[in-house]
């Protein structure tokens, strides 16, 4: 007795509050209106969607079967999961939650999402790296849908200064997913009257690389850390001369990458003292082998940045082998690594670098004052050319950073009167913008990057080597005998960054680890130190961290006194 | 000004009969109020009818041709006492609210109408905010309409049935002498459907008229003894009368189908739902041709008893689909069964979730549970072909992840990260939740009571402030048992349109005669924001038709409060010393903090087009834009988790050697300035600047301009020459 097989067309929308997905599905609706279609469609505005996560849904039914029924379709409220025809996705972690909550499936989805990302709270707010994997919501979301067009939409609407939403309608059309011919869909762009220019352009860009289905364009192999064949300067040449003699080929690059940042630090001396630290750690992690660059054959010679940037890259799994396997590696090669990766290596190479290029006020400032920096900041804000753009950089040095970049003896002497402190204090206690478009501010700014000549006679600087010589030298000393401990103490120079109170809160935590370490004479498991390294990264006030150290201090003097019990830490 | 401006749509009021309007469903009810020849119409906004308030708001051209009068309320209690107006004149009143928010306001007037009883027609368009996309506590209007018998119309969600039923409502108002509900759902009021327009009607008395000719009839106020007559009245005379009115007019549906043993009773808002689970399970066609008989119940109180019985007679089983709880339908309806001794199993919340939106899915897994449970046949001989196990089947991801053995949902599940609600780019709340993180810092945690409003997002990461939140404008009252000398105050929290709603007298009155010594934050960003950006009495803009401009802080003034101080959301330091003083100042008594900035979405969609158009027309205009230098910033995010704006986000480490995300500010920033305040007051890393980006210079700009850039030009070739040297 039912009268009808023709099922409604469903569209789904995932979008963020604010992002247009209205506007889209005002496209749309006006769209099958106009082409002979009955269409319906529901949203839910309002407070709950500021921002957050929100669905649009749209129901379109063809008016030639109304017309043969003699009755209304009645057309649904809501997405059905398993019965979504097709699914628009205005970004790459809401088009995740579609699959998620069903509305993306084998049988019969067609998926236009964006790769972009718009990143949460959850994400952007972690001490560090809190990021989603992308990649593999992509692959889980191309897996499910039964075709599907990704590609960065939110760059291509830029490229055409346009929005989301007519990049997005313009792949729609591509995929032919929809019965309408393609003048239908621009004709609904006209009708909505608002850019309607920059919208088209946007929409055929967009309609051709749906049609083209192609995915985004893979990262060009340009951030690869390479060993550069010929230094730029004589100087800089006699410096990779003695990384090519002196380092095994899979640590070239991540070395030339730290010299390369050092000179521009400081100077090539600076970068020489580089390699001076760097090759007593190579020495105790190669002791059999002559200092030469023939030893290592087996790994990569090119690491790429990605690799490197990434927390779980290659080597924090390998390192991770290493810890599990603590004991059985320490029999065989009690200093080495597995299978000649050089893993201390390279994390002292990489960690070195970033604590010899400490961040003082000198640096700050050297890094403002540059043409290249001014060029970037155009670029950002899109200025055209010729326009005046004017920085206002907002500094606030304390009595401490201020004390930094004297003499030595003059900032101890300051840091250390607790009068004098007092008194000074109240002079550093405001915040400064300061105008480096202006005169006035970019030469105080450029004078104070000039004392960077001075820079080895400051009291920061003396701190800093000091801290520096004794990590290094406690690395080299585990080293030794407990390989895997020598490279989590390496590593756990990651807690040392920032300024202010991020800097002290970095290194009030790092040096407990290292008395931890001092105090249980080595005995310290790695996997405790590299728990107690998260643990230092997951917030601010440091509850988890002192919970770890609490329960590492203690089974530390359960070892001291029971003998042999391992470290572990959960 | 509100958040959307629907000046284009009000044109849709003036359609006349049989012109097909294609429309918003709110939209759609506003006009079938003046098609039903509405006296007058108020109101309180809030999601999902703050639309019908914003359409009025910007039809007052039309609204005074047809001599109807329109009021913005002072809150839905205000709006529920306007129906006063129809108690002794024939005049057709609707106010409108979201609820059970709204109507929790509005009970004490609505007991009152309900009561008396009315003479004209009085409506309540109630959007229930349940379910997905809500903001507020899960709860039904049901039982409002139970409790002080009012009748409760829940119509079939499209746009012909839904404008039908506001005439109806008012005929069933007038025939039975009570208000009734108009109950629509949250995606009903904003479904976009067509429906054919009738002409507009002017009251037939007018509220001037009526105004000038005053009746009055002691037996319909409420004081004894009419109080105890009117409870006679309402069973004895009101309930038949909305009974045989209710049948006559057939507002209830009767479906036919070919299956005769069971059927369907559901609400009529969810009969679209209930004709997809149907169509999806093979036993309905898009055109809701069923083969279930169903009872399609458009009034979902009072109940038509015989209707019921007569439908449930000679059927084995009903199941009754009724959204949320508790299940005060089907308990009626057992009830009914049992004294009409009819032997038909009744089912309901057995078969389906108890509490919660009755979405598609929900549906299809209930109805197929169900008919599994009492008529297998309709469903086991399907199971032979492989397209009718399809339609039993029921959705389940994993299942059917397994079942496709691709769909990689655990994978999923690692890496997709919660998105909630939260404050928008440039938000002036922002600021104070700042301010506030960093005063604990200082003197350790607050109590935090929180208010309904925007501002409510400060419990949410990465603010994480605020304890309770017990209703609009409570903020302070919800505060106010902590009155009591302790080694630190607590802080309440208040929006202005909360402020004005109740606050005031609730929250500060109330602090001020019981002498609290705490502090209260008034948040006033110019409107009410989190409804859609009304104006309230203390906006700053000129109204043409409203008085605005009342300072919050003369009212606090006014009603006791000795320390108040005023100060701008966007300057963190002095909101957060200021709150410190009121944290620790020795001054006796409430202390107030006013935090006033405004709202940047009615800001930016004000000032925009006036920029847009300055800049092509010439003149001089600086652009404010925030920056983050990659080098310099430690990936630490310290500056995100005092701020969450969503265009200070992240993106890959410039450097190659550090592997944390960097801050980065994109180009949705509207200059707010807060990223600078918090690097000064938190001594955040040197990375913040702004950027002024100056459009149609000045000959001076341009001389200036040039001057500077030949001096640092010169000052930077010499820095390239020395990295040249030092180049590796």
């Amino acid at each position: 007795m039912l009268k009808s097989q023709i099922q409604p067309t469903k569209i789904a929308i995932s979008a963020m509050g604010g992002q247009g997905g209205g506007v889209l599905a005002d496209w749309i609706r006006d769209l099958a209106t106009s082409q002979g279609y009955v269409a319906q469609s529901t949203s839910v505005p309002g407070v709950a969607q500021r921002t957050g996560a929100t669905i649009y849904y749209l129901e379109i039914f063809p008016e030639t079967e109304v017309e043969r029924v003699g009755r209304q379709p009645v057309l649904g409220m809501t997405p059905i999961p398993g019965d979504v025809d097709i699914l628009i996705a205005a970004e790459l972690v809401e088009a995740g939650r579609a699959v998620q909550r069903g509305f993306v499936t084998p049988d019969k989805t067609t998926l236009i999402a964006t790769t972009h990302r718009a990143y949460t709270v959850a994400e952007k707010q972690q001490l560090g790296n809190g990021l989603a994997d992308g990649a593999k919501i992509l692959e889980a979301v191309r897996q499910a849908a039964k075709s599907c067009v990704a590609f960065d939409m939110e760059q291509l609407a830029r490229e055409n200064s346009s929005v989301i939403s007519s990049v997005l309608f313009g792949a729609l059309a591509g995929t032919g997913a929809l019965p309408f011919a393609r003048d239908g869909f621009e004709a609904a762009i006209r009708a909505g009257g608002i850019a309607v220019a920059t919208n088209l352009a946007a929409f055929d860009a967009a309609y051709r690389r749906a049609q083209q289905n192609l995915p985004d364009p893979t990262p060009a192999p340009d951030d690869e850390l390479v060993v550069p064949a010929k230094a730029a300067t004589a100087a800089g040449q006699r410096l990779l001369e003695r990384v090519r003699k002196n380092f095994p080929e899979n640590c070239q690059g991540l070395i030339c990458e730290g010299i390369r940042q050092l000179v521009d630090y400081q100077d090539f001396d600076y970068a020489q003292l580089y390699l001076d630290r760097l090759e007593r750690v190579f020495a105790k992690e190669n002791p059999a082998a002559p200092p030469a660059a023939t030893d290592a054959t087996t790994s990569e010679n090119a690491v790429t940045k990605s690799a490197i940037a990434n927390s779980k890259t290659k080597e924090s799994a390998a390192a991770e082998n290493t810890v599990a396997n603590d004991s059985s590696q320490n029999r065989d090669h009690p200093n080495r690594g597995p299978s000649g990766n050089h893993l201390l290596t390279r994390a002292v190479a990489r960690h070195l670098a970033l604590w010899m290029a400490f961040q003082d006020t000198i640096r700050v400032a050297d890094q403002k004052v540059r043409r290249e920096r001014f060029e970037r900041i155009r670029r950002e804000v899109k200025a055209e050319a010729g326009q005046f753009v004017y920085p206002v950089e907002y500094l606030h040095p304390r009595l401490e950073e201020v004390c930094d970049s004297l003499p030595r003896r003059l900032g101890a002497f300051i840091l250390d009167s607790p009068r004098l402190r007092r008194r000074l204090s109240g002079l550093f206690a405001k915040g400064r913008r300061v105008h480096t478009g202006k005169l006035g501010g970019y030469l105080l700014l450029y004078t104070l990057s000039c004392l960077r000549r001075l820079r080895r006679f400051t009291y920061r600087y003396s701190v800093e080597n000091a801290a520096i010589e004794a990590w290094l030298e406690r690395i080299v000393t585990t080293a030794a005998d407990n390989y895997a401990l020598a490279l989590r103490l390496a590593e756990a120079q990651r807690l040392l960054k920032g300024y202010g109170d991020t800097h002290a809160r970095g290194l009030t935590r790092f040096n407990a680890i290292m008395q931890l370490v001092e105090r249980s004479g080595g005995r310290v498991a790695a996997s405790t130190v590299e728990a107690l390294c998260q643990a230092a990264l997951a917030s601010e006030d440091g509850s988890e961290f002192d919970a770890a150290l609490a329960a590492a201090a203690g089974s530390d003097k359960a070892a001291t006194s029971g003998g042999a019990v391992p470290l572990v830490s959960h | 000004m509100a958040e959307r401006s629907f000046k284009k749509e009000v044109q849709i009021l003036r359609k006349g009969a049989g012109e097909p309007l294609h429309v918003e469903g709110i939209l759609g009810v506003t006009k079938a109020l003046l098609q039903a020849g509405v006296a007058y119409v108020g109101g309180y906004q809030g999601a999902p009818i703050s639309h019908l308030m914003d359409v009025l708001n910007d039809a007052r051209d039309i609204l005074e041709d047809l001599d109807v009068h329109f009021e913005s309320n002072g809150s839905e209690a205000t709006a529920a006492a306007m129906l006063a107006a129809s108690v002794n004149y024939p005049l057709r009143g609707a106010v409108a609210w979201k609820s059970t928010a709204g109507t929790n306001v509005a009970s004490d007037a609505l007991a009152n109408l309900a009561s008396g009883g009315v003479t004209g027609g009085a409506l309540v368009i109630i959007g229930e905010d349940y379910g997905e996309g809500s903001s507020i506590m899960q709860e039904r209007t049901h039982a409002f309409a139970m409790k002080s018998q009012m009748w409760l119309l829940d119509p079939r969600p499209d746009l012909p049935t839904i404008t039908d039923f506001v005439e109806k409502g008012f005929e069933l108002s007038e025939a039975s002498h009570t208000p009734v509900m108009l109950e629509l759902r949250i995606r009903a009021c904003h479904v976009h459907g067509s429906f054919v327009a009738k002409d507009n009607r002017r009251p037939r008395l007018s509220v001037a008229e009526a105004k000038e000719a005053p009746v009055r009839d002691t037996s319909r106020i409420v004081l004894p003894p009419s109080s105890f007559l009117h409870e006679k009245e309402k069973i004895e005379a009101r309930l038949p009368a909305a009974i045989e009115y209710i049948r006559e007019q057939r507002l209830n549906e009767f479906v036919e189908g070919d299956i005769a043993s069971v059927g369907l009773i559901l609400q009529g808002g969810l009969y679209n739902t209930v004709i997809r689970a149907l169509n999806l399970l093979g036993l309905a066609d898009s055109f809701g041709t069923c083969r279930l008989p169903l009872y399609i119940m458009n009034v979902t109180y009072p109940y038509i008893d015989t209707e019921i019985i007569d439908f449930c007679i000679g059927k084995e089983a009903v199941l009754l689909i009724e959204e949320g709880q508790p299940n005060y339908i089907e308990q009626a309806i057992g009830h009914m069964l049992r004294r009409a001794d009819v032997q038909t199993r009744l089912c309901g919340k057995d078969m389906l979730p108890v509490y919660g939106e009755y979405h598609g899915d929900v549906l299809r897994q209930g109805i197929g549970k169900f008919l599994a449970a009492v008529a297998p046949e309709l469903i086991a001989p399907a199971s032979a072909s492989s397209q009718s196990t399809d339609a039993v089947a029921i959705f389940d991801p994993e299942a059917t992840a397994a079942a496709a053995n691709r769909i990689p949902l655990k994978q999923l599940e690692e890496e997709v990260p919660p998105r909630p609600v939260g404050f928008c780019v440039g938000c002036p709340e922002r600021p104070i939740f700042s301010a506030i993180k960093q005063l604990q810092r200082k003197i350790g945690d607050i109590h935090m009571s929180c208010d309904i409003g925007c501002h409510v997002f400060s419990i949410l990461p990465p603010f994480n402030l605020g304890n309770t939140t017990m209703g609009y404008g409570l903020g302070a009252a919800g505060g106010s048992a902590f009155n009591r000398k302790a080694a630190k105050r607590n802080i309440s929290v208040m929006g202005d349109g909360g402020f004005w709603h109740n606050g005031l007298t609730s929250g500060i009155g109330n602090a001020v005669f019981n002498r609290s010594d705490d502090v209260v934050l008034i948040v006033d960003n110019n409107y009410s924001a989190a409804t859609g950006g009304q104006d309230i009495l203390s906006s700053r803009a000129d109204v043409d038709h409203r008085s605005t401009q009342h300072s919050i802080e003369n009212a606090v003034r006014g009603v006791g409060v000795n320390w108040v101080k005023t100060v701008d959301t966007y300057d963190v330091a002095t909101v957060k010393e200021t709150l410190h003083e009121a944290m620790t100042t020795a001054t006796e008594g409430p202390k107030v903090v006013i935090a006033q900035n405004e709202c940047m979405l009615n800001k930016q969609r004000r000032e925009k087009p006036i920029v847009r158009n300055h800049i092509k027309t010439g003149k001089r205009v600086v652009r404010t834009r925030f920056f983050v230098d990659g080098d310099t910033c430690t990936g630490d995010h310290a500056c995100i988790r005092l701020s969450g704006c969503p265009s200070l986000t992240v993106r890959e480490n410039p450097n190659p050697l550090k592997s944390d995300p960097v801050a980065y500010v994109d180009n949705d920033c509207v200059g707010c300035g807060l990223c600078g305040e918090n690097a000064h007051t938190a001594v955040l890393c040197p990375s913040f600047a702004k950027t002024d980006i100056i459009f149609n210079p000045t000959p001076w700009d341009r001389l200036l301009g040039n001057l500077r850039g030949k001096v640092i030009g010169w000052l930077q070739n010499r820095i390239d020459r020395r990295l040249k040297r030092y180049a590796f």
